[in-house]
Parts: C-alpha cells; structure tokens; sequence
C-alpha cells in the first residue's frame, strides 16, 4: 500500500509536472490552440477533470492508507507486543529447559547415587530406564537391557515373561517384596522391590517404576541375627534351665534350712529335755545313792529302833498300870514308829514298793483322798472344790500309793493357806504331746501363799522341808513324785508367790478306760 | 506251850522279843545270837517255830533255814524271817509271805508279830 501511494504521488507528482509544461507551453506558445490533434478547450476542460480525479484519488489513496498506517500502527504495536512476548516466553522456555535440564541432571544425580536399582519399565514391559545401582546389583549395563525384556527375573520364572514382568511391576504402589532375582552371572541376588505405577499427562499408565534393594547383607544379618538369636534363645533356655536347677536348688536349700531350723529346733528341745533329764538323772542318781546309803543306814537304825520298841512294849506289859508310866511309854513307842515311817520313806528310794495296780476311777481316788482331810479343811477355813468335766475315765493305779501322793499334795495345799482359801481340783484327759497317748491329768490349785523360785528347786530333794517342828519328814514330795512315775506318770509343780501353787500329775489313761482326747 | 526258837544277831532284840513272847503270848521262848550255832540249839530245843534274822555273820537267815531244814524233824517246822531290809509296807502287801517264806519288817510291833505267828503254825500244822 505504501508503495502504491508513493507510485500514485510519482505517478501525480508527473501528470502535475506534465500538466503544468503543457500548460506552460500553451500559455507559451499556444500550441493547443494550434494544435492540429486537439483543441485548446478540450485540453483545458479535461486536463482539470483528470487531475481532479488524480487529485482526489490521491487524497482517497493518502487516506487510505493514513488510516492503513494506523492500522498498521496498530498491528506493529501488536507485534512488539507479541514479539515481547514470544521474547519472555522465550526465555521463559530456556530458563524452563534449563530448570528441566537441573531436573533432569538431578534425577540422573538422584538415579546415580541412590543405592537402590531404579528401573522404568515402559508399556510394552521394555525397559526404559536402567540405574547405575542396578547395573551394580544386577550387572548388566543400560546398554544391555534399555529397550529389552527385563532379564533379571529368574529362569523358572520365565515362562510367561510379560507375566511376569507385569508381576514385577504390579500396577499401583505396592508394598516391598522380597524376592530372589537373577544377575547376570547366573547367580541370584536378595532383592527388596518396591514398584509405583508411572502417569503421562493425562493420568494414564504409561509405565512402572521399580526400585530393587540389594538385602544381601541385610537377609545375612538376619540369618546372622536369627543365628544370634537361636543361641540367645539357646542360651535362654539354658539360662532357664539353670535358673530352673537354682530355683528348685534355692527351694531344696529353703527346704533344707526349714528341716534343719525344725532339726535345730528338735535339737534343741531334746537338749533341754537331755538336761532336764539329765538334771533327773543327777537327782534321780542322788537320790539313788542317798536310797542305797539310807538303806544301809535304816537297816543299822531299825535293830536299835526294833529293842526301843520291844523294850517299850516290854515295860508297857510290866509297868503299864500307873497312867502317866502309859502315857510316857506309849509316846516313846509313837516316836518310834515315826522314826521307823521316816526309815520306810528313806529305804522306798532304794526299792520302790512293787506296785498293786487296780483299775479305778481318779474320781474316787480324789473322793477318797479329801474325805481324809474333810475335818481338817474346814478347821483351816478351806473349801476343796471339784470339777470332774469328762465322767467315766480311768486309771490302773497303786490305790494306796496314789492316794498317799494325792493326800501329800492336798495335806501341802492346806498348809499353804494360812488364812484359808480354795482348792479346786480338775480331772479331765488329753493326749500326750510327744506319744499322742491318752493321758489323764489331775490338776490340785490352791490359792496359798506360793514357793519361791529357790525352794521350787529343792522341791522334790529328800528330807527338804519348810514345815516347822515335827510336821513335815521332807519325803511327802520327793515320794509322791517317785510314785507317780512309778506309774510312768509325770508330777509337775507350778507356782508363783503370793497366788497358789499347781499341782498336775499325769498318768496314762486306762485303755479300756473312755479316752475322750 | 508253843516253843520258839528266835535267832538274831541282835542280842538285845532277842532280850526284849523273848520277854514280850513270853509275856504276851505265853511263847517258851530261847533264843541265840550267834547263827553259827542255831542249828545245834535247834536240834536241842526241838522248836515248833523258827525266827530267823535275815542278815547276820556267819550265816545269813535263810542259810539257817536250809540248814534246819536238812534235818528230818525239822523239815517242815514253820519259820518266819524277821528283817530290817524290808519295809512293813513290802511285807504287809504280800501278807508276810515272801517268796514262799514269812516275813514280818523290823521292828517288831508284837499285835502284829503275833499274827504271823499264828498264820505261820496253822500252814505248819496243815503240812
């Protein structure tokens, strides 16, 4: 356009220049008037027409393309602004391909030095990429394996490669596998493989990614560790073993140190009874020698003790009328046969009388023995009470002698109280702590003044006495307790000053006799 | 008159036994002091009962008992052993007669000397 208006100026500018020499030349030299081909008027009148069309062609042509130029104006501005754009965008493309080279060299760098094979396996189950790791853990290069099926999966597997290929890279992500897989060596390698499915633009499959850990060391470590673990659990068992042998060892042991606490206990409790038996012992030897020595004197007093007496009896018969002459010798002969009941008591030790056991009942014993002091109890403010819980039991005893012992206890008691008191007496049975045999027990309490610690000791010696006067022989106790163990019985005496004094024989109840143990 | 013939070392017990036998019992009584020479006097005296003590020199009681019982007549002559190694109570439980003999405790009460005697010459006389 620009070149057909600056041809219409030329083209105007020459027909103006042509019209203004013709125009000169008429005026000049008046050729139009002359000239043969044309008229003066004609030229006149139609040379202005044309060079008015030329003129306002020229006008309507400059116009045109004024406003041709606005527009092209218009357009060119367009253009630099696309050709701004096309710039930035430009850049913008190589800063995008170079971010994108980054990337890719990032994921070249990520690819190298991730330990773990990267494969990429195409649609076609090709592989498409082979990372340097997996060159490593498989041995083939990318050379080798990029385009082709992928060879690492073992022989026996192969049968269906696509199958399997697709069984490497199972759609989706997957948890890790381990599997075996094959390098190029032929041998086998632990893998662990995890795979994700890969995604084009519109969020299709369009291949998987696999990534294949090298668990070599790691399955060894676990054989090691499981290896490990075996002997630890070896070790534990062995540890419980002998945790079990220490335990039950440590419970032998407790077991042990109970029997030898309840031995040492025994032993013990049969040391004491060994010294209170020994104690017996002594005293019972004492008391032997003392009945052998007693003997032997008793034997040497009853002759001179037997002419007293005949002489007595002899003056009573020839001097016996006169009152007081009776009365004299009758009290020489009462001493003298005290004097010979004291012998008697003396040679028992030495010969304990043979015993005349009968069967009867403790009751009786006990009646017969208070009916002996029942004129002397209430004289001395005294009240014996009884208390026979268990009826019908018996004994097999020397009556005589058992009512000899059970009278010296009652006769003491009474002593005891001064200033009158009780006496109860309890019969009752109960088996034996050590043989388990019924025993009976007959238990005589008063309510006296008690023994002190150090007469309790000289108790049951011979010829020990706290009666005054011509009371007490000090044989009633030493002879009571003979005679219960005579009748393998126990006499035992508990007492504390200034509250009473218990008495408790035992004697082994008759079996025939009822035993409510 | 029943004739007893009382041996016991004890000369004063014999002096005394004597005396009261024959006071109270009206007994011939004769006595010896020396065992050694009972069996002669026994063979003398021809006595219907013997009392013997038991423990004496020379010969014991029952040594003398043997002895006289070696002799024909005096076999079956009651004898009662007079001691002081029994007690009265010993003797009395088996009523004087121990182990086939008569026995009565030293010293001697007569009420009860008189007694075996009496038990004695009944079992005497039944032989």
């Amino acid at each position: 356009m620009e070149n057909l208006i600056k041809l219409y100026a030329v083209l105007l500018f020459l027909t103006g220049l042509a019209f203004a020499a013709l125009s000169w030349e008429t005026y000049q030299s008046d050729i139009l008037i002359h000239h043969p081909r044309m008229s003066s008027g004609i030229v006149l009148g139609v040379l202005p027409v044309l060079f008015f069309f030329w003129v306002a062609g020229f006008f309507v042509l400059h116009r045109r393309h004024k406003s041709q130029l606005a527009t092209e104006g218009s357009r060119s501005k367009q253009m630099e602004e696309v050709h701004r754009l096309k710039k930035a965008l430009d850049s913008e493309a190589v800063e995008r391909a170079k971010e994108l080279a980054n990337s890719a060299q990032t994921l070249q760098a990520i690819l190298e030095a991730c330990p773990a094979a990267v494969i990429v396996m195409d649609q076609q189950a090709k592989v498409e990429i082979w990372s340097r790791a997996a060159e490593r853990i498989f041995g083939w290069s990318a050379e080798e394996v990029i385009g082709r099926e992928l060879p690492i999966i073992p022989t026996d597997q192969r049968e269906e490669p696509e199958r399997g290929a697709q069984r490497e890279f199972a759609e989706g992500n997957s948890p890790p596998v381990e599997l075996k897989r094959l390098k190029k060596d032929g041998s086998l390698v632990d893998v662990s493989l995890s795979t994700a499915p890969l995604r084009d633009e519109r969020g299709e499959v369009n291949g998987t990614i696999g990534i294949f850990l090298d668990v070599t060391e790691h399955k060894r470590d676990e054989h090691q560790r499981q290896v490990h673990a075996e002997e630890l659990q070896g070790t534990n068992a062995e540890l419980n073993r002998r945790e079990k042998i220490m335990r039950s060892l440590l419970e032998d042991l407790q077991g042990s140190k109970i029997r030898l606490e309840e031995q040492s206990r025994a032993l013990q409790k049969a040391y004491a009874d060994l010294q209170s038996t020994q104690a017996e012992l002594v005293q019972a030897e004492k008391i032997g020698a003392l009945g052998r020595f007693s003997s032997g004197i008793a034997h040497e007093v009853k002759n001179p003790l037997g002419i007293i007496l005949g002489g007595v009896e002899f003056l009573e018969k020839r001097l016996g009328k006169d009152p007081d002459t009776h009365t004299a010798l009758k009290m020489m002969k009462d001493s003298t046969l005290r004097a010979d009941s004291i012998l008697r008591g003396l040679m028992q030790f030495s010969r304990p009388a043979e015993l005349k056991k009968e069967k009867v009942s403790p009751e009786d014993l006990v009646e017969k023995t208070i009916a002996m002091v029942k004129y002397l109890a209430p004289v001395r403010n005294v009240r014996i009470q009884t208390d026979y819980a268990e009826k019908g039991l018996m004994v097999e005893v020397d009556k005589n002698q058992m009512q000899q012992v059970l009278f010296n206890i009652l006769d003491n008691a009474i002593d005891a109280m001064h200033e009158g008191g009780d006496v109860n007496i309890k019969i009752f049975s109960e088996k034996d702590p050590d043989s388990g045999d019924p025993r009976c027990i007959i238990l005589i309490a008063d309510t006296g003044e008690g023994i002190s610690i150090e007469n309790q000791r000289k108790l049951f010696e011979p010829f020990f006495t706290t009666k005054r006067g011509s009371r007490g022989t000090g044989l009633g106790l030493s002879m009571a307790r003979m005679i219960v163990e005579n009748h393998e019985g126990r006499l035992i005496l508990e007492s504390e000053e200034g509250k009473g004094t218990t008495v408790r024989i035992t004697l082994p109840l008759l079996k025939g006799g009822i035993a409510r143990c | 008159m029943l004739k007893i013939l009382l041996v016991d070392d004890e000369v004063d017990l014999c002096f005394f036994l004597k005396k009261n036998l024959e006071d109270v019992g009206g007994f011939e009584v004769s006595t010896c002091s020396d065992s050694a020479k009972a069996l002669t006097l026994a063979k003398q005296f021809q006595p219907d009962l013997v009392m013997l003590d038991v423990l004496m020199p020379t010969f014991s009681g029952p040594e003398v008992a043997e002895q006289l019982r070696a002799d024909v007549r005096m076999r079956n002559t009651p004898v009662i052993f007079l001691t002081a190694i029994a007690t009265e109570e010993e003797t009395a439980s088996k009523m004087n007669f121990v182990g086939g003999q008569f026995v009565v405790a030293k010293p001697v009460q007569m009420g009860h000397l008189l007694e075996v005697i009496y038990q004695a010459v009944k079992s005497g006389s039944a032989k």
